[in-house]
């Protein structure tokens, strides 16, 4: 899948989020930090691929709190292989050494 | 209900905002989701500012950004250009139509901007050529702007200014010798710096050293690479070899560039001035430009050269009194009014064709993108977004672009060259004009511009189409009533610019006419003339020159076929003289001396040109060198002086002494304008030293059948004097003309492809309606009406719009003409019967136009035409 290489760091972020039971976007955004221009493309893409799905809540249950259907997001099956690929791909770029680390300072 | 609360309200219209860049099809969908988020996120976090609420908002210009980009992807994009291609094969004719019209558009574009592009945009091929200027002496009391500089005055600028190297230069011809035959060189005195003020000294050699401008010292001369290529053979031994210029010889010290160029068309040699000191400061002659340097701003340079202008007056108040500097810069100098004002207007013409082109070519479209409705539902009806279909149609009009760009540059290549034609090869760098990077760009620019704008039409109209309607059986084709105003709108629109353009190019042509025609005050349809030099060696003073015309004079008179026979020392058209004048008997200052313009002339001059005299005699035989001095002057001079006496035996003094006037006759135009005629003051030939004459020879049968019988009678009073520049004098003013000539004509053409295009509207809209409306028209007749009623009908609806268009293009006609008055040469800018005129001829287009599918009309077959659905 050529497309899973081209994964951005903001989207491995979301995507890693949602494999630790982010549902909503909102609730990304607090587990991230990322900002909201972000978040939102990022699941929107994440769906494109197949490595995301969303579905409207029941409306019943919304309403039963007063509040408007919310839309919440799981990782799929694919979205999981994908996400251990880009992490570890990620992880080969962790620093070798000290003196490494202080030369590249923007690493996870 | 309580009001919720700002950052809410606030975070709520961003989102709103932003979701307008989502495609419709998609935009429900999106807006839900982000007010879900929104109220989501307020209920956990009521307590934040509000502006992180507002910061959160913004993220949803960026997700629409991303939903809108996802839409347009590169592999939709080609496929896209594939099935344009594909579909655009299914209608040649329409493509072809479209294509053809917009290549016109875009060709007459790009041959304009290529001269405009010259003349007004380029900087001149100088160094830091926006530092090099040009310098003017100025007088408010003599009404002086723009006059040439003296040379006292020259040096001085140039020995005071601190800021701007000043150098100066002067128009001279030479006879060269020494080769197989005497030739006769362009040339100009320039000052020793005028190379390095240039910044483009000669590449072979040196430039002039300050000691050469001294007189007698500047027997020295730098020549053009062309020369050195034509006499030399591009020799480059060719320094320090030495050339006759006016029997004098001078050493060649240097070649320059092949790149050179100077404002001064066709010059060869450039020579230094020969500075005696005894120069007139009353004498304004020299061409003076200047190089600001670097350190300073060209505003500096102005006020310091204005200083030194004031300081000249105050101290030579005889002779400069009153006298001040203009400094500009150089290309602003070379773009004149008439260059400026003839670019704007082109430029606008081509605009106008341009719309024109591309209201025509939508239309087109439009009309192929109605046939296509159950296509574009269908696509819809299967899953292809509204996004994507636009998309398909802006690609079929990018497609059609590209190709009329293609075509257009093509027409323009034959453009460009038709309009290098018709421009006088002496204008200013009309040789750097061609088919270039620049004008490529321009093209290209203008032609994605031309597809987007007519592209957006058939795009406009798919987001109105209504799927469904449009997939029904026997559904009324979509757009309906508001497309078919759109198109109306079009082809009026394009109407009403043609109407302008015509009435434009209509006025442009008499202003030429005008000029040209037979106000001339004199006649110059029969006349020939011809010029002949007689060498100062072997004429040395008046007596032979007397001699020479009054024996040549009657043996041209003698030809058969000549009426009169004259001579005058510049023909009409072919340039001007003035010189100083008083009339009192005292000589008084310099600032208080009158100018006039002066003619030296044979006997029978007016009688050739067939300009009436008025009062008292024009000159005779017996006005010879030795006889009392006499002048004949027009009625502007009268009018100036003499409004209500006599002029006849009144005395005016010229430097070369005093002359009594002894006829008067009317005034002639001679110069390209139709102002009131100046002032004019003939005088005998033999009363002066006249070693140049054209010669005008009034015929009876045509002129140039008589060119070898005068060569052969001046042969026969001198044989070794040539006689040039033998053509009718019709021809000489027709030349003369050649610059005024520039605008009628393209204008003309313009609005030529402006006329034809926007007929060719007229028709496609109407055959169009007419097709749309076979059943209704079928019905019609079905119904009993008959084929003259629904011819006349149509006829009808076709000559309203083309009423409509006439209307508002002679208002908007009425708008610009304004702006043509520098071409117009004294015709009314509102010249009634133009106006009518166009807007009858154009009425009458549009009737012919509507004609032909109004009969097709009438063909309809009721039952064939009902049955068809």
């Amino acid at each position: 899948m050529k497309e899973d290489k081209r994964l951005s760091l903001g989207t491995v972020m979301v995507l890693h989020a949602m494999a630790r039971g982010c549902q909503y976007g909102f609730d990304i955004i607090e587990e991230t930090g990322l900002t909201s221009g972000t978040i939102y493309p990022a699941l929107e893409k994440l769906e494109q691929l197949g490595l995301a799905r969303s579905e409207w809540e029941d409306g019943r249950v919304a309403q039963q709190e007063k509040r408007p259907a919310r839309r919440y997001y799981t990782i799929t099956a694919r979205g999981k292989t994908t996400l251990v690929e880009a992490l570890e791909r990620y992880r080969s770029l962790a620093p070798l050494d000290a003196a490494a680390a202080s030369s590249k300072p923007r690493t996870i | 209900m309580s009001r919720a609360p700002l950052g809410l309200r606030a975070a709520r219209t961003v989102i709103r905002l932003a979701g307008a860049f989502v495609p419709r099809e998609r935009r429900g969908e999106w807006q839900r989701l982000w007010s879900a988020e929104l109220e989501h996120r307020w209920q956990v976090h009521r307590q934040r500012p509000a502006r992180d609420l507002v910061r959160w908002s913004l993220g949803a210009f960026s997700h629409a950004w991303y939903v809108l980009r996802t839409e347009f992807t590169m592999d939709s994009i080609l496929q896209d250009v594939r099935y344009a291609l594909r579909s655009l094969r299914s209608g040649k004719g329409l493509v072809a139509v479209a294509v053809i019209s917009l290549a016109l558009g875009i060709g007459a574009s790009a041959s304009i901007f290529s001269v405009v592009d010259v003349l007004m945009f380029r900087p001149l091929p100088y160094e830091d050529s926006e530092r090099v200027v040009r310098i003017y002496t100025t007088n408010e009391e003599r009404g002086w702007t723009e006059v040439s500089v003296t040379v006292p005055d020259f040096l001085d600028f140039r020995d005071q200014s601190e800021v701007t190297d000043i150098a100066a230069s002067s128009g001279e011809s030479f006879n060269l010798s020494g080769g197989d035959r005497p030739e006769r060189v362009v040339g100009r005195r320039v000052s020793y710096n005028f190379f390095r003020v240039l910044g483009m000294p000669p590449v072979r050699g040196r430039s002039f050293t300050e000691g050469e401008e001294r007189a007698g010292q500047n027997r020295v001369v730098i020549i053009t690479d062309g020369f050195w290529h034509r006499h030399f053979g591009a020799d480059p031994a060719v320094l320090d070899e030495t050339v006759l210029l006016n029997g004098e010889p001078h050493t060649i010290v240097g070649v320059l560039s092949p790149d050179f160029w100077s404002e001064y068309h066709g010059v060869d040699v450039w020579v230094p001035f020969g500075v005696t000191g005894e120069e007139s400061r009353a004498s304004y002659y020299l061409s003076v430009v200047g190089r600001v340097q670097p350190t300073a701003t060209v505003d500096r340079a102005r006020v310091e050269i204005s200083q030194i202008a004031n300081q000249i007056a105050a101290a030579y108040p005889q002779t400069s009194s009153g006298n001040g500097a203009h400094m500009l810069t150089l290309q602003s100098n070379m773009t004149d009014e008439g260059v400026r004002s003839g670019s704007l207007i082109g430029m606008t013409a081509v605009a106008f064709v341009l719309l024109i082109a591309c209201a025509n070519v939508a239309n087109l479209l439009l009309t192929r993108a109605a046939g296509r409705d159950r296509e574009v539902a269908l696509r819809g009806a299967l899953g292809a977004g509204r996004i994507r279909i636009a998309q398909q149609f802006l690609a079929e009009a990018v497609v059609i672009s590209l190709l009329g760009g293609a075509l257009g540059l093509v027409f323009a290549a034959f453009g460009i060259r038709g309009l290098i034609s018709i421009i006088p090869p002496d204008f200013e760098r009309i040789d750097a004009v061609g088919l270039d990077g620049r004008v490529l760009l321009f093209t290209g620019v203008v032609t994605i511009a031309t597809g987007l704008i007519f592209g957006m039409a058939p795009v406009l109209q798919s987001a109105k189409t209504n799927f469904v309607d449009s997939l029904k059986e026997g559904g009324r084709s979509g757009g309906g009533v508001t497309s078919g105003r759109f198109r109306k709108a079009l082809v009026v629109a394009e109407v009403s610019l043609a109407v302008t353009l015509l009435v434009a190019s209509a006025l442009l042509v008499q202003g030429f006419n005008r000029l040209q025609g037979g106000e001339n005050g004199f006649d110059e349809t029969d006349v020939l003339t011809f010029r002949i030099t007689l060498p100062a060696n072997e004429f040395p003073d008046t007596t032979a020159l007397d001699a020479f015309y009054t024996s040549l004079r009657p043996r041209i008179q003698a030809l058969p076929g000549v009426v009169s026979a004259s001579a005058t020392s510049i023909l009409p058209w072919r340039g001007n003289s003035g010189t100083w004048y008083w009339l009192s008997e005292q000589e008084p200052l310099d600032s208080e001396k009158s100018i006039t313009n002066y003619r030296y002339i044979l006997p029978e001059y007016f009688e050739a040109l067939d300009v009436p005299l008025l009062r008292g005699r024009t000159f005779t035989g017996g006005d010879r060198p030795t006889t009392a001095r006499v002048v004949v002057i027009n009625e502007a001079m009268v009018a100036r002086h003499w409004a209500d006496a006599d002029p006849i035996g009144q005395r005016i003094h010229l430097s070369s002494g005093v002359r009594e006037i002894v006829g008067v006759v009317a005034d002639t135009r001679e110069y390209g304008s139709t102002d009131a005629p100046d002032p004019m003051m003939y005088m005998a030939t033999v009363q002066g030293m006249n070693r140049s004459m054209s010669w005008v020879v009034e015929t009876s049968t045509p002129p140039a059948a008589l060119a070898d019988a005068v060569r052969a009678e001046v042969a026969a009073v001198n044989p070794n004097l040539p006689v040039f520049q033998v053509m009718g004098l019709d021809l000489v003013i027709r030349d003369a003309l050649q610059g005024d000539a520039i605008m009628p004509r393209v204008m003309g053409v313009l609005a030529l492809v402006a006329l034809v295009l926007s007929v060719g509207g007229v028709y496609g809209v109407m055959a169009y309606s007419v097709s749309q409306r076979t059943r209704e028209l079928g019905i019609r007749m079905a119904l009993g009406a008959h084929g003259r009623s629904v011819m006349s009908m149509v006829v009808r609806q076709g000559t309203m719009l083309a009423g409509l268009g006439v209307g508002v293009g002679i208002l908007l006609a009425l708008g610009v003409s304004r702006g043509l008055s520098l071409f117009l040469y004294g015709v009314n800018p509102f010249h009634p019967p133009t106006f009518v005129g166009v807007a009858v001829f154009l009425l009458g287009a549009g009737v012919a136009a509507s004609y032909f599918p109004a009969r097709r009309a009438t063909k309809v077959d009721p039952m064939l035409a009902l049955r068809t659905e």
